[in-house]
């Protein structure tokens, strides 16, 4: 049996359920914009293991017969459920809830995809770059600063191929440093900020299940092709190949991380080097499967089945 | 910072290399709150030690602390300055940290700025202390970052082999288990928010049906109510300070106490936490949780200064091998 955690309005739980029917595997959607309500939860831990259930309309299923878990952890709001709650109420019952599941995850023994207290590494860009660096991996020169005088320092050290973009796990826009943001360095003194060398090449999006990889090359002029269509610019991506000794870095690295599913960003320079920028815990791999027709999802599904 | 430049300058690799060897024989840097009592304390010990401190206050670090990384393969250095006070990560001498990641006010974390500059902090932070090659109370794996409290729930998926006994515990989102919960725990429950550091007994039918009022609007987590005598106990790097209910000493506690405390600090990966056990009436000692931040106020005048005493010793260890 498999658990899906989510909510049905994430594309990525659609996918993953429509995979489950089409390769017949049994699983169970706990959605959790019905929960509490027409789903509940009831588990019980101890030094030997956890025991419960999780109940779902006409179906009851014990945690003993969980052989996987997959869960995206969706920030959604439903006035509706809780209207009697002031908003800040109704922040900590969501809360209390959303972590009465991701406890029951983190303590699960079977595959979850991914558990809560693997993905956390998530909110911190350096740190993940030096796992990088530990299992073989490149990553750009780097500076963190809340210096104007250092980031220009290395602006010019790097003869003016630098970009910057957040530290954290909160998604910015990757920029080209120019001559306009340098004017607005001053703002550095209230927020740090990661500045790192251009490195030129090809962006390839790795997919990893357990220690399988896919590689997906993307072909777009922007800095950042996640936001290429906002800006205008192509985007294209086909299925790649990887030096093995690549795949296995970057399956070693999801490993370090404890992540069962991991999406690996990597860029290829034209000399044939392989850069890191970050490991993205909870992938949607929705576009790349659909571009590639690499079977991500399948192997998702085996995973969790156990196969 | 100047200092950073010629730093940079230097070349990285023999910064790091000064670093792995631990000889820095700067400042003590103590990232916190000026409130927190911990900090104030090992402040002051080391003041009186002739040591150098240099006290980050978290609340108030921007926009007057500079901080420059330079970060090249495996290979990093830089420097910090607060206050007019400059130093090179090199020379740094241990590091206190215990801050929240939250460098701005509550009112400002209430907006969209306030929570980024604050998600970018403990980034930096998170991924910088474990690079420090000085003494760093704590260095904190990701599965801790945001988990100051940790409950029994947490304590068993991080640590794989905790000798002490734990109380049963039940999440549910369904009314019934919580009654069965009760009777199978002989009344002797209590009713732990997942997400807020209290507890509350429940004693009865009239308990009982003040927790049914909750459901449907939260979910239950209940945690079986152990009796007995409740401790607290400190672990400062490998001493184990253990304080009764009163905050006094237990000076007579088992070895096997301070063996299983130090077990679970070091599955952690915690050089200073604490742990809250109770002593049942049968001589079994339950762990009821975990702080990797502990506070020490409420510790009486004699385990202060024992857990001060650790602190600056765990801090200053650096120096110390430095000089042997």
């Amino acid at each position: 049996m498999i658990l899906v955690c989510g909510i049905l309005g994430d594309e990525m739980i659609e996918l993953m359920c429509a995979r489950l029917d089409d390769m017949s595997y049994d699983y169970l959607l706990f959605d959790e914009r019905h929960f509490p309500g027409r789903y509940g939860l009831c588990w019980e831990a101890s030094p030997t293991g956890v025991s419960g259930h999780v109940s779902a309309p006409g179906r009851t299923v014990g945690l003993e017969e969980v052989t996987g878990v997959y869960a995206r952890y969706v920030e959604y709001r439903d006035e509706t459920k809780r209207s009697a709650l002031s908003p800040g109420e109704q922040r900590i019952a969501e809360a209390e809830y959303q972590l009465s599941v991701m406890e029951l995850l983190d303590l699960l023994p079977c595959v979850v995809v991914n558990r809560p207290k693997a993905s956390t590494s998530n909110d911190s860009k350096v740190y993940q770059g030096f796992l990088a660096n530990e299992v073989g991996l490149l990553t750009p020169k780097t500076l963190v600063t809340t210096c104007p005088e250092e980031a220009r320092a290395f602006y010019e050290e790097c003869r003016g191929r630098v970009i910057y973009k957040s530290l954290s796990g909160i998604r910015s826009i990757v920029q080209r440093l120019d001559e306009a943001s340098l004017s607005r360095l001053g703002l550095l003194k209230n927020c740090p900020t990661q500045f790192q060398e251009y490195v030129e090449g090809v962006d390839i999006r790795v997919h990893t299940v357990g220690d399988e990889a896919f590689a997906t090359e993307i072909e777009s002029e922007a800095s950042d092709y996640r936001y290429a269509r906002r800006q205008g610019a192509s985007l294209s991506a086909r299925a790649a190949d990887l030096p093995p000794e690549v795949g296995n870095s970057c399956a070693g690295l999801a490993a370090a991380l404890g992540l069962e599913l991991a999406g690996v960003d990597l860029r290829r320079t034209p000399d044939g080097r392989y850069y890191c920028f970050e490991v993205n815990p909870s992938p949607g791999f929705l576009f790349y499967e659909r571009a590639t027709a690499q079977p991500i999802s399948e192997a998702v599904a085996r995973r969790l089945r156990g196969d | 910072m100047a200092s950073t430049v010629e730093t940079a300058s230097r070349g990285a690799a023999a910064d790091f290399d000064m670093l792995r060897s631990g000889v820095g024989m700067g400042p003590i840097v103590i990232i916190g709150r000026h409130e927190d009592l911990c900090c104030q304390l090992v402040r002051q010990r080391l003041t009186e030690a002739g040591r150098e401190s240099l006290f980050l206050p978290e609340d108030r670090l921007f926009p007057h602390f500079d901080f420059a990384w330079r970060v090249a393969g495996a290979d990093g250095c830089g420097a910090l300055s607060y206050d007019g006070r400059e130093t090179n990560f090199r020379d740094v001498g241990g590091v206190l940290a215990r801050f929240y990641s939250i460098p701005v006010s509550a009112d400002e974390f209430a907006t969209k700025d306030g929570r980024y500059i604050s998600a970018e902090w403990n980034a930096l932070v998170m991924a910088w202390l474990p690079r420090l090659r000085c003494p760093v109370v704590n260095r904190l794996r990701p599965e801790l970052w945001y988990k100051s409290h940790l409950n029994v729930t947490t304590l068993l998926s991080l640590v794989l082999s905790i000798k002490f006994k734990l109380p049963r515990v039940m999440v549910t989102s369904n009314i019934e288990d919580a009654r069965r919960f009760y009777r199978s725990s002989g009344g002797r429950m209590r009713y732990v928010p997942l997400t807020q550091p209290s507890s509350f007994r429940i004693t009865g039918e009239e308990s009982l049906e003040k927790l049914a009022a909750l459901s449907g609007t939260l979910p239950f987590q209940l945690v079986e109510a152990v009796e007995g005598v409740r401790a607290e106990a400190f672990v400062v790097g490998d001493r184990v300070v253990l304080a009764i209910e009163d905050g006094s000493l237990n000076h007579e506690h088992a070895a096997e106490v301070t063996d299983h405390c130090l077990e679970v600090a070091e599955a952690l990966g915690l050089a200073f936490c604490s742990l809250s056990l109770v002593r049942a009436r049968r001589g079994d000692w339950y762990c009821m949780g975990a702080e990797r931040m502990p506070q020490v106020f409420q510790l009486g005048e004699e385990a202060r200064a024992e857990v001060t005493e650790g602190l600056v010793a765990l801090l200053t260890a650096g120096e110390r091998r430095g000089r042997a």
